[in-house]
């Protein structure tokens, strides 16, 4: 889920592939970005990226304030994950009479949190129940809330759902190959630090052999060299070597303690032609991408806070366990027939004067509906990605006991892609839920081809070679494997560029007396900000066009 | 989402998976299809439907989930990315010959590179499209041939008469409904009026037939100019390019004297 960490990681391995080798000339503007934002950070690269104009500012913009609704009208809304919540919650502050249906037996769609107690079955059949200890939870679906997803932040802050700092870049976390280094885990601040440091050695070095000069003044070159020492803990000469300031980045072999302890050793860098070959770098940028930026939020204690929080305002529209079978639209209304999705039964219907449609594609295309060709060929035109999380529960905070990790993610090559760790009740004594694995891709469709105990099982042999502790101190784990997740068949919308062109706005456009809403019908792929944003530009249009006609 | 999506191609095209080095189907089946499809290829139900792969007549046609497998289908990824024509035919022999399936004929690793497209490259997000042969050397506005594809839903309707041009004359006469020319532009708008009900529209006609009774002002014969002047302003216009195949019959007299003219067409739209 959320546009996720899986495909940034290739962001950063396509970048690397394409990236001009050879030294030129002039400079591209790319290049130039690049440069600027590696000396700047990244967030002298964004100021520069509005200037150039790349990037763009959120599109939230701020609460919205349906009036007028017409005496009397009726808004039917389909599915309670966030998209239908949010605009049953804000078609009812209108005037609005709504009724929502929803597959689940609870509202929240992907917004979800497994706890201990809780059963899930998947398609198939397959059913878990989560031996968490109290307290302890995986998000299967949506975990972190970016700082610029403003329409999710404004929610939590008016329902008041406790937000804390989700650890997307931990130094102390791990990177790690099985064929890198031994398939020993290397630290990320070993990494970060001797990336940037030989990287400013040598183009210092390119710099001093007078390579740059076609594209830089000596003034620009002088202020380049004093740039690449700052950023890359260069010495005096310019070299990254063992000394205190690269230790200062990277740590100390002997760290500096007090009284009479032993006197603190600088660390030696890691050889620079081992490292390039590591691919370990390919992780480094991911906390840099837009959406992983600091600060990144958690909901305390679960994702689903708030779909609670929504539940507690609009919990009393929605007909829960209600899946749907058939959507008619007519002159005056729509009319959608349901079954109970628990007993079965006798067919209902629920009809509203128009229609807030939230459906997921992968569901709704199999959805008789009567639309026009345009959204009925968009509905089939987008597939449903595929993604696995397992989370897993230990004995103790060993991370935090053994390795001094404190929340963050560890990379990993293997299949389970990531371990991350908790990011609340630091040093707590007790038991620990780690998200064990979160894949997207071929493994992904491996593991939820699994049965759920060999995913965990797999999750925890794997994530052994990282920690060592994992067989020692393991307790029990659950997997869910997005494409067998009754309520969504998939994790989220994809759309091909070929797709996007081509339908989109059809999708998004008001049929008769039908409007979609949903993470599909926005540009946010698998994040809830979409889902929130395209409720609100959907309820918005079909108010307008309500209190005209 | 762009880079997203080329990145994620580059991903399933380079990183090596231990699962998928093996290019038997069974290994491709337990490792991808099973996970939505099943381990028996039962498929499975929730809010909405994966289909059961198991006893599928569709499978029949061993192209079809070539197709499909490629290309992807509604909610199904396409796998022609993750997939070498090797595995994507392996796959395919393997589900048409278990779970109750025993299709004799193999599709070859050659019949899915035909229908990967020369290149390899990915063309359509969508398994199989309709294709319209045109006449070969001619411009005349009908098709030679019209291929529909698994995956298309097919729509018979029944022949079409006119209206009531002029409602002064004898209501049994010609006069009433008009010359060849304005009969077959009546028709046609009752055919648009139907497909429209069924929310199809005249771009998804693929065959027609048309009766016209012999004009008595050509001496018997039918009026093929009036019938094509008709035509002309529904099919192979600059709004409705598509062409249909066509036949064109004279009979002795349809239901009521003053018609000239009934047609009846077939329509294929794709599957949702």
């Amino acid at each position: 889920m959320e546009g996720d960490g899986a495909q940034v990681r290739e962001i950063g391995r396509e970048g690397a592939q394409s990236a001009p080798m050879e030294t030129t000339a002039s400079m591209t503007r790319r290049e130039l970005l690049t440069l600027i934002g590696q000396v700047g950070g990244a967030g002298a690269m964004y100021s520069a990226m509005t200037s150039l104009g790349f990037a763009a500012e959120s599109t939230y913009k701020g609460q919205v304030e349906l009036k007028g609704a017409p005496k009397g009208k009726s808004i039917l809304v389909l599915g309670a994950g966030l998209a239908g919540l949010v605009a049953a919650y804000e078609l009812e502050k209108a005037g609005y009479k709504v009724q929502v249906l929803e597959y689940n037996a609870k509202a929240g769609g992907r917004c979800w949190t497994l706890r201990g107690g809780d059963t899930y079955t998947e398609l198939g059949g397959a059913e878990q129940r989560c031996e968490f200890d109290k307290g302890l939870y995986l998000n299967p679906g949506p975990w972190r809330i970016p700082y610029h997803h403003y329409g999710v932040l404004d929610y939590c802050s008016r329902f008041g759902v406790t937000l804390e700092a989700f650890n997307q870049v931990n130094h102390n976390a791990y990177l790690h190959s099985p064929r890198a280094y031994g398939g020993k885990p290397q630290r990320y601040r070993h990494v970060q630090a001797d990336f940037h440091g030989h990287v400013a050695e040598l183009l210092s070095k390119a710099v001093n052999a007078n390579a740059l000069d076609g594209s830089l003044t000596k003034e620009d070159r002088e202020k380049l060299l004093e740039a690449l020492k700052s950023w890359g803990a260069l010495d005096a000469k310019h070299r990254y070597a063992k000394s205190w300031g690269s230790s200062n980045r990277r740590g100390f072999e002997i760290p500096r303690g007090g009284g009479l302890m032993p006197a603190p050793e600088p660390s030696t860098p890691s050889d620079v032609g081992e490292l390039l070959a590591s691919g370990l770098w390919r992780s480094l940028e991911i906390g840099a991408e837009l959406d992983f930026q600091s600060s990144i939020f958690q909901p305390a204690g679960g994702m689903d806070m708030i779909a609670q929080a929504f539940q507690k305002r609009v919990g009393h529209l929605i007909r829960f366990n209600a899946k749907v079978t058939e959507i008619r639209q007519d002159d005056s209304g729509v009319t959608a027939t349901y079954v109970d999705s628990k007993r079965g039964g006798q067919a209902m219907t629920a009809r509203g004067d128009y229609c807030v449609c939230t459906i997921p594609l992968s569901i709704l295309s199999q959805i008789p509906m009567n639309v026009g060709r345009a959204m009925s060929e968009g509905i089939s035109a987008v597939p449903y990605a595929e993604a696995v999380k397992v989370g897993l529960q230990f004995k103790r905070r060993f991370w935090e006991q053994d390795d001094r990790i404190y929340g963050g993610i560890t990379y990993t090559d293997l299949a389970i892609d990531r371990i991350a760790y908790p990011n609340t009740d630091y040093g707590k004594p007790g038991k620990g839920v780690l998200l064990g694995a979160y894949m997207f891709g071929p493994a992904a469709y491996e593991f939820t081809s699994l049965a759920p105990s060999e995913r965990v099982k797999r999750a925890v042999e794997q994530g052994a070679q990282v920690h060592p502790q994992y067989k020692q101190e393991f307790e029990n784990g659950i997997a869910v494997g997005w494409h067998r997740v009754p309520w969504v068949h998939g994790c989220a919308g994809w759309w091909s560029d070929e797709a996007r062109r081509k339908h989109y706005r059809n999708v998004c456009e008001i049929d008769g007396r039908i409007v979609l809403a949903g993470e599909h019908a926005s540009l946010l792929f698998a994040w809830q900000e979409g889902a929130v944003l395209s409720a609100l530009d959907a309820i918005t249009r079909l108010h307008e066009r309500i209190v005209k006609s | 989402m762009n880079c997203i999506r080329t990145v994620l191609a580059v991903l399933l095209s380079i990183v090596p998976i231990s699962g998928l080095a093996a290019d038997d189907g069974e290994h491709v089946y337990r490792t991808i299809c099973q996970s939505c499809h099943m381990a028996d290829g039962q498929g499975a139900q929730g809010a909405g439907t994966y289909p059961a792969l198991a006893k599928n007549a569709r499978l029949a046609s061993s192209l079809y989930p070539v197709q499909v497998v490629l290309d992807g289908r509604s909610g199904m990824p396409s796998f022609r990315q993750m997939l070498n024509d090797e595995k994507v035919a392996a796959v395919v022999n393997f589900v048409r010959t278990s779970f109750g399936n025993s299709y004799a004929d193999r599709v070859s690793p050659e019949d899915v590179k035909k229908l990967r497209g020369a290149d390899g490259a990915a063309t359509s997000a969508s398994a199989g499209e309709l294709v319209r042969h045109r006449l070969p050397g001619s411009d005349f506005p009908i098709l030679m041939a019209v291929e529909v594809p698994a995956g298309y839903r097919t729509i018979y309707l029944s022949g079409v008469v006119p209206s009531v041009a002029d409602s002064s004359r004898p209501p049994s006469s010609v006069e009433a409904y008009g010359d060849t020319k304005t009969q077959t532009v009546s028709v046609l708008r009752g055919i648009e009026r139907n497909l429209k009900r069924l929310n199809l529209s005249m771009s998804d006609v693929i065959k027609m037939q048309v009766f016209l009774v012999g004009d008595p002002q050509q001496q018997g014969r039918m009026d093929f100019k009036g019938l094509m002047a008709g035509y002309t302003e529904f099919f192979g216009t600059k709004e409705q390019p598509n062409l249909p195949t066509r036949s064109v019959f004279q009979v002795s007299g349809l239901a009521n004297p003053g018609w000239l003219v009934e047609i009846e067409v077939v329509a294929a739209v794709k599957e949702r």
